[in-house]
């Protein structure tokens, strides 16, 4: 025999069901919030690594001659900074060890970092900032990139002293 | 002679334990997010921390500790800063 729901059931499952609601849209709105923290937080890092990278090659660049700075730093023109330096290291897709040109980008949008001899500039960190570097004693560098919500510095210092 | 289906609700039982299920579930999920949120705490912080000793050995060999920008070690605050100019080794010198 077929049987109406009662008045009972209909409110205990409209009950059920504005709860559900309720329970399924706040955990979709801390699932967002969780999200955009965890890629501004993965950027954080990522531009953290980019500088401890950017750090230890410098750290363990080659001296220029006498006459030449083991570092040469050029303005790009769309903004940001270009560094170059020597280092014995590998290429991408390379086997043996040599000295290589390793050259850091550090854009308005990304940085990267490229070596010679091995492919495509590898894209570090993504983001939006602006960098800026500024001489110490004519022996280090400080690099600082603002993203606007927090600024990072790194002092740029190489083991034998001279930059 | 005509069958009627045997039709049958859901018994409390079968009902607390899908309901038991979702809640481990839902519990498991919030506690893996605060997880990651603490890993990435700490990674931030560890990263700070290794930049922030390694500038102040550099500017003490240089005796340039005047320049260390105190705000660009976030998330460490003002007195890890300060803890880190007084306890951080030499870096090697030139």
């Amino acid at each position: 025999m077929l049987r109406a729901f009662s008045l009972l059931e209909i409110l205990v499952a409209l009950l059920v069901g504005a709860s559900l609601m309720s329970v399924a849209g706040s955990l979709f709105g801390h699932v967002l919030d969780y999200r955009q923290h965890a890629d501004a937080t993965r950027s954080t890092i990522a531009h953290d690594m980019a500088l401890q990278l950017l750090a230890a090659d410098i750290d363990n660049s080659l001296a220029g001659l006498p006459t030449s700075p083991a570092i040469a730093i050029t303005q790009l023109p769309q903004g940001g900074h270009r560094i170059a330096l020597k280092k014995n290291t590998y290429a991408q897709g390379i086997v043996n060890i040599a000295l290589r040109d390793i050259v850091w980008t550090l854009e308005p949008d990304k940085i990267t970092r490229s070596v010679t001899g091995g492919t495509d500039p590898v894209i570090v960190a993504t983001g939006t900032f602006r960098s800026d570097i500024t001489p110490i004693q004519t022996v280090a560098y400080h690099l600082r990139l603002d993203s606007g919500a927090d600024v990072k510095s790194v002092i740029l210092w190489r083991k034998g002293g001279r930059l | 002679m005509r069958q009627t289906p045997n039709a049958r609700a859901f018994i409390l039982l079968e009902t607390l334990m899908a309901l038991t299920i979702v809640g481990i579930a839902l519990s498991l999920f919030w506690q893996a997010r605060l997880f990651q949120l603490d890993v990435d705490a700490k990674v931030l912080r560890d990263f700070a921390e290794t930049r922030l000793l390694r500038d102040v050995a550099i500017l003490r060999d240089l005796d340039a500790l005047e320049q260390l920008d105190t705000r660009a070690y976030a998330p460490l605050g003002a007195d890890d800063v300060q803890r880190a100019m007084t306890t951080a080794p030499m870096h090697g010198g030139q």
